[in-house]
């Protein structure tokens, strides 16, 4: 089947412009990924006093890029470059105006750099330019106002770039008034529609406190206010870089193991629950705050399991996938048939170690989702080791397993080498497993996150197994092998983006799924319909607690006299749980 | 089916995570397995591979299957 | 639309383990009774920490026979108190902190416990811990705080009674000098 692409010319030269511009998000996004991965070495190395080339206060200059270099640059630019591919490819035409695709890949750039000049300026005490915050940026830690400028012109860029994606989507249906959405421009729209949501909190804070108070326009700021502003984004950001890869675990996995997506409909009930609970769950960041009432918690926690569901849905889709595609392969029997997987393909290898290790992440986000046992890790580097295995591999690996596929189609050459691209992502997949291994085990013993020494004055860490020494050389020695995999990694793609022009540098024949969109609902499709309800439910979960914060807190602004006022959730908890139940079981029943 | 280099790659690193989490499940049993143990076990393991690479892989003479 | 049997079977056992999680936890709040941080503690004007009543001289307090009310503020980079000297309770105490940051944000952990809670400016965290045995136990500042948060920690000495008795007599004899 997978044959019946044939003739089909090639995405660069079908769609020229769209190929550019995502190549140049790509160079964009490996190019922080190079800077970020050896941020990330050095701090290895550094917090387990292995090898030193820092001071301990610079520690978290280099901790401030690897975060944003990594969680926001690398990750969104790469998201841009696959949205803009998949947008052009599964609607069948180019973007409406390539001026405009350029304007917010610069103005997203351009934001980037400044944030980056005002972190990395951090390194040169003599420019009083730094801003050792953290990707977090709690307030009242300050960073010098380019960081935060750089920030909005980013995020205006993402908006931007949104935009651009749902012109195409519009010329689309003019032509196409029946159709069903293709199911790549379907993850696309239902994606940024969750993104316009969630980036809301993070851009008032910024915009509203943030920027004017770094000028000196405003004296104080409340620090629960901004801090509960960025965890309303800082939590669907999580399924912004997820979704990318969801997508391409959804369209392009089953196609790489030799098989078809089992589902489309189901693939589009995954995206709209991401769309409607990512953003009502980030007070789960905040379990252990205080000034936020235990109900506001609650609502939020339950709302966070039921996200579960779109995952652990995902996790059967996948796997279904993957078997069936074996099975066409010729594989048989109960698990022999995993042999017939085409394990030689960087691309195919990448994904599937990449699902893997976020099944693990999995289970170690229920526990950092727990109400309760949450009080054992949070805050400890238990935290670090979750989300390594889940934006650090799941979304990380995925892009780069994606890539090997990709960037053939995008440059018209041949993929330098697929074997090192297989040992490539080896390398991240046991380096990850001994770094991540170490750090969830290292928080259970208590030691905390984001701190440049292995050790205390007061105290020691004990660990039931094995040595705290051995968790230090484990984490050092992991974060070694993912540095060299990026490395790997990176000279591959340069030497592909200079080899030899081919005619068919790869097979980018995506087949449709077994069962298609014709038997589905067409509320699906309504776009229209799922925002509003997902406004629904934000509002819900957020209003309260918000004008909790700031009537309990000492205003908009902080500082001010504290006015007792006591919200009583009780009623609201069981609407809004009843709300998020309703519209998580609705949508899997549709 | 002939087994190739790309799954014997593979294998090495799925008894990777295994090896890691030993002490952990010989924890379970109350069992105090040394860090030794674990290397041992997993040179074991590394070494069966090999053999079977030579006996079955891509590159063995048909007369060895 | 088509849903296979096996999907449907997955779907169901996923709901059934977040009910279950969502059911334990809830238990864990209503039946078992574990506390978790809320708005309880009230908020503090960060400005003028050092007038208030509790916070400008923090410390330990008796509040009945065998309970004791800590308030302990957070700030670049060190416990009052815990830091400069141990915070000291006597064993089989039930202590309420209260506990609130002074400059940013940062984090209060007892090591090893689930004794955890961020110390927030203008937000007091309320928590209580019972101590049952003698010993030593770390404090950690599990926020990022700033250049020093590295070595932003303290100690909790847990006392025998009459010891902490002779030893609290003192420091209210001091104050009172």
């Amino acid at each position: 089947m997978a044959t019946a692409s044939g003739n089909e010319p090639l995405f660069v030269e079908r769609f020229p412009d769209e190929a550019a511009v995502a190549r140049a998000n790509l160079l964009v996004a490996f190019v922080a990924l190079g800077i970020g991965a050896f941020f990330g070495l050095v701090q290895a190395l550094h917090r387990t006093d292995i090898l030193r080339i820092i001071d301990s206060a610079d520690y978290y200059t280099l901790l401030t890029g690897h975060g944003v270099l990594l969680a926001i640059v690398f990750t969104i630019f790469g998201l841009a470059a696959f949205f803009h591919w998949a947008t052009a490819r599964s609607l069948d035409q180019p973007a409406v105006s390539s001026l405009f695709s350029w304007a917010w890949f610069g103005l997203m750039t351009t934001g980037s750099v400044l944030a980056s000049v005002a972190i990395l300026g951090g390194l040169v005490p003599s420019l009083g330019i730094s801003a050792d915050v953290l990707f977090t940026f709690y307030a009242p830690l300050q960073a010098h106002p380019i960081f935060y400028i750089g920030l909005a012109m980013f995020i205006v860029g993402t908006w931007l770039s949104g935009a651009d994606w749902f012109l195409s989507y519009r010329a689309w249906r003019e032509d196409n008034p029946n159709e069903r959405i293709p199911l790549q421009a379907f993850m696309v729209l239902t994606t940024m529609i969750m993104w316009y949501i969630a980036t809301v909190g993070v851009a008032v804070s910024v915009v509203f406190f943030l920027i004017p108070w770094s000028l000196g326009l405003i004296e104080s700021v409340n620090p629960l206010l901004t801090r509960t502003l960025f965890w309303f984004f800082g939590h669907p950001i999580v399924y912004f870089w997820l979704m990318p890869a969801y997508m391409m675990w959804y369209t392009v996995l089953p196609k790489l193991a030799g098989g078809r997506l089992f589902s489309d409909p189901l693939a589009r009930v995954v995206f709209l629950l991401f769309l409607l609970l990512s953003t009502p769950v980030g007070i789960h960041h905040q379990y252990l705050d205080p000034g936020i009432a235990e109900g506001f918690k609650f609502i939020a926690m339950t709302n966070t399991m039921f996200l579960l569901l779109p995952s652990l849905l995902t996790a059967f889709t996948a796997v279904a996938s993957i078997e069936h595609g074996a099975r066409q392969r010729g594989g048989e029997g109960y698990l022999s048939w995993l042999g017939a997987l085409p394990w030689r393909d960087p691309a195919f290898a990448g994904m599937a170690f990449a699902g893997l290790i976020f099944a693990a992440g999995g289970f170690s986000g229920m526990i950092n989702a727990g109400m309760n046992i949450n009080y054992l890790i949070h805050n400890s580097l238990w935290v670090p080791g979750h989300f390594h295995m889940t934006v650090g591999t799941a979304v990380a690996l995925t892009f780069m397993a994606a890539a090997y596929w990709l960037v053939p189609q995008l440059t018209g050459t041949k993929l330098y080498s697929r074997p090192i691209g297989l040992l490539q992502v080896v390398l991240w997949f046991v380096g990850m497993v001994f770094m991540s291994n170490a750090m969830h085990r290292a928080g259970l013993a208590g030691i905390p996150r984001r701190t440049a020494e292995p050790q205390y004055q007061n105290f020691d860490f004990v660990t039931p197994i094995g040595s705290i020494f051995e968790l230090r050389v484990q984490i050092a020695f992991g974060g070694l092998l993912l540095f060299l995999s990026v490395v790997l990694f990176l000279f591959n793609m340069l030497l592909t983006a200079f080899g030899e022009k081919s005619e068919r540098p790869v097979d980018e024949y995506l087949p449709e799924p077994l069962s298609g969109p014709e038997g589905s609902p067409r509320v699906l499709d309504n776009l229209g319909l799922w925002t509003g309800i997902a406004v629904v439910l934000v509002i819900l979960a957020y209003t309260l607690p918000i004008a909790g914060i700031i009537q309990n807190g000492g205003g908009l602004f902080g500082g001010g006299l504290p006015v007792p006022v006591t919200v009583f959730p009780d009623v609201e908890i069981v609407k809004t749980v009843l709300a998020g139940a309703f519209a998580a079981l609705a949508g899997v029943l549709l | 089916m002939r087994f190739t280099k790309a799954q014997a790659l593979i294998l090495i690193a799925f008894s990777i995570p295994v090896a890691i989490e030993l002490r952990t499940v010989a924890g379970f049993f109350n069992y105090d397995l040394p860090l030794i143990g674990v290397v041992v076990i997993e040179f074991l393991f590394l070494a069966l591979l090999f053999v079977l690479y030579g006996l079955y892989g891509e590159k063995s003479t048909p007369a060895a299957q | 639309m088509e849903i296979h049997a096996y999907e449907k079977l997955w779907l169901a056992l996923a709901l059934v383990l977040i009910v279950g999680f969502i059911g334990t936890i809830t238990y864990g709040a209503a039946g078992a009774g574990i506390e978790m941080i809320d708005d309880k503690g009230g908020t503090v004007d960060p400005a003028t920490l050092d007038d208030h009543p509790k916070f400008g001289d923090p410390g330990i307090e008796k509040t009945g026979e065998n309970s004791y009310d800590v308030y302990l503020v957070a700030r670049q980079f060190v416990f009052e108190p815990g830091t400069s000297e141990p915070l000291r309770v006597p064993e089989g105490s039930t202590v309420t902190f209260h506990v609130t940051a002074a400059d940013v944000i940062h984090g209060f952990d007892v090591v090893g416990t689930n004794a955890n809670t961020m110390a927030i400016p203008g937000q007091v965290a309320e928590f209580t811990v019972r101590f049952e045995e003698q010993g030593e136990y770390g404090i950690v500042c599990n926020e990022y705080c700033g250049s020093g948060h590295h070595v932003m920690e303290g100690s909790i000495v847990v006392m025998e009674q009459s010891e902490f008795d002779s030893w609290y007599a003192e420091q209210n004899q001091e104050g009172e000098n």
